[in-house]
């Protein structure tokens, strides 16, 4: 049975020892959808992506992705994933650029060094869709943290996968880079049919660039199209009654 | 001189077996210090040095006991360190300094010092046997292969364990392999070079590696060439000065360290 559903969230509760982080959240995500997750520090934003990929086990409920539970989902190839954090770790590891992005081949079952022309075509595809080629001997702890967000980026793309899940990916980017990297999700999204979900603080930029918010606050408080997220007073649900969303027109 | 030195048996072994080591020692090494577990060969030495307490006490061979409770305690410490209930490194700690009590405990059962325990402490080339040599090639055997199948795999765990989960990744089962084979590869090295010296052994030719080079595999590569050099030259100096094996060659690489902060460091 095939259905659209990229990712099933139903009914998942979980928690941390005297520390409920997530109370009975259900959602599905379709494919070719374009979600932006939001909700304020310690909402339960990560746990829900770490849920959905297998990272940790869940209390009870279901969770799955492309119709499969992620307990048996074994098609990894099909998910692209840029971590928390991911890009601060490494200065010290003696790595290239190159060999960051190639890693993400793994989830084709590569083993040995061995690669096919068809693997280099991808490493070259995604190195280009992130605009990082002149980047690509450079060593991974000599690049600025928004130069390796854009790698680890490539990485995740670099399998060619229908599901994207970035979790906070444009922490510490400059402006300009920003706008770059929401052009590139975009593209991503419509010439390429991924799906995208997309965790991050930046309100204005979420309801701007997404087709679905899920705001959480460990519980799903709603799951809308950016329009009526705009419109509606999900925000002083969220954030209390003094944030409001300002809406910039953009016209650089 | 050189020539005339391998009409002896042990030298010859001496040799098989710390080239063995040379390159399997930094392979491993090379994983644990990019994780910044290096910490963990020292612990097991340590953990080590009680299986051959242990060995002299029950009238074992050390070798094997040592081998035997250093992979146990490895996949302790795995365990622990995946269960998340600690630190990684204050298991190391425990590891280290609890199995160093209990060995000063059992060799003081055993009556004190001997002269073969003096050797495990800081290495000799006149104790290495013949069948130290075949275990020392079986385990070269395995590493080997084991690190060059799973290259891709062993990369990205030390990158991201969280990504190379959801990259269908074994996480658990690789790093378990990869404790494991450091446990025999230090139980076996310590002989040569010393309790006090295995972790030198694995860690100081991969650092001295990470200066000059300019990529993951190129490390591999720098790795083995210092530490197979190291070795060379430290059994050659050890045999000449008549100093400990393990301290001569440690000496060497520490000296390969040393010349290569005087490369400059480019990305
Ligand atoms: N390893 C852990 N042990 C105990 N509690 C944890 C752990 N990881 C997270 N938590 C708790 O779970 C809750 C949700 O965390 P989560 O990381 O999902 O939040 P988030 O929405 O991603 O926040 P942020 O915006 O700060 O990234 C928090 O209250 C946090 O304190
Ligand atoms: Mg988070």
């Amino acid at each position: 049975m095939h259905n659209n559903n990229c990712i099933e969230f139903a009914n998942i509760n979980f928690s941390y020892p005297h520390n409920q982080v997530l109370d009975d959240i259900s959602f599905t995500v379709q494919e070719g959808d374009y979600v932006g997750l939001v909700g304020g520090n310690g909402s339960g934003k990560t746990t829900i992506l770490r849920i959905m990929l297998g990272l940790i086990p869940f209390a009870s409920g279901s969770a799955k992705l492309f119709g499969e539970d992620v307990e048996d989902f074994d098609a990894w190839h099909l998910i692209g994933y840029v971590p928390q954090h991911v890009a601060r770790g490494e200065a010290s590891f003696g790595t290239t650029v190159r060999e960051v992005i190639e890693s993400g081949l793994v989830s084709r079952k590569k083993y040995f060094l061995h690669k096919q022309p068809a693997d280099e075509k991808l490493i070259q595809w995604a190195m280009n869709v992130a605009e990082i080629a002149d980047l690509e001997h450079r060593m991974i702890g000599m690049l600025s943290g928004g130069e390796r967000q854009l790698v680890f980026i490539a990485r995740a793309l670099v399998s060619r996968p229908k599901l994207l899940v970035l979790d906070e990916p444009t922490t510490g980017v400059d402006a300009q880079s920003q706008e770059r990297f929401y052009r590139l999700l975009s593209a991503l999204n419509q010439s390429h049919g991924m799906t995208i979900m997309l965790v991050s603080h930046d309100l204005e930029v979420v309801a701007r660039e997404v087709k679905t918010v899920i705001c959480v606050n460990r519980k799903l408080v709603c799951h809308v199209n950016s329009r009526e997220f705009i419109e509606g007073d999900y925000l002083k649900r969220l954030y209390g009654e003094d944030m409001k969303y300002i809406h910039h027109e953009h016209n650089h | 001189m050189f020539v005339e030195m391998f009409q002896f048996d042990f030298i010859i072994r001496a040799f098989q077996a710390g080239l063995l080591l040379a390159v399997i020692a930094p392979i491993i090494g090379v994983f644990l210090v990019v994780r910044r577990y290096s910490l963990l060969a020292d612990a097991l030495s340590h953990v080590s040095l009680m299986g051959v307490a242990i060995g002299f006490l029950l009238k074992l061979n050390p070798v094997l006991t040592a081998l035997f409770v250093s992979a146990a305690a490895a996949l302790g410490i795995e365990r622990l360190r995946q269960k998340q209930k600690m630190f990684g490194e204050s298991v190391l700690a425990v590891f280290l300094s609890g199995s160093l009590a209990i060995a000063v405990v059992l060799i003081g059962m055993a009556k004190g010092f001997n002269v073969n325990l003096l050797n495990f402490l800081f290495g000799s080339l006149s104790t290495v046997r013949e069948s130290d040599v075949w275990l020392i090639g079986s385990l070269s055997l395995v590493v080997v292969a084991f690190c060059t199948i799973f290259y891709r795999q062993l990369f990205l765990i030390s990158l991201d364990e969280d990504l190379a989960k959801v990259s269908g990744v074994s996480v658990n089962m690789l790093n378990t392999i990869l404790v494991i084979l450091a446990a025999c590869t230090v139980a076996l090295a310590m002989q040569m070079v010393g309790v006090l010296l295995v972790g030198a052994l694995m860690v100081m030719p991969v650092l001295a590696a990470m200066q000059v080079a300019k990529s993951f595999l190129q490390t591999f590569g720098f790795a083995l060439f210092f530490s197979i050099l190291s070795v060379i030259t430290g059994l050659f100096l050890s045999y000449a000065l008549n100093i400990a094996s393990g301290g001569a060659i440690v000496l060497v690489s520490l000296c390969f360290f040393l010349l290569s902060l005087l490369f400059p460091k480019q990305g």
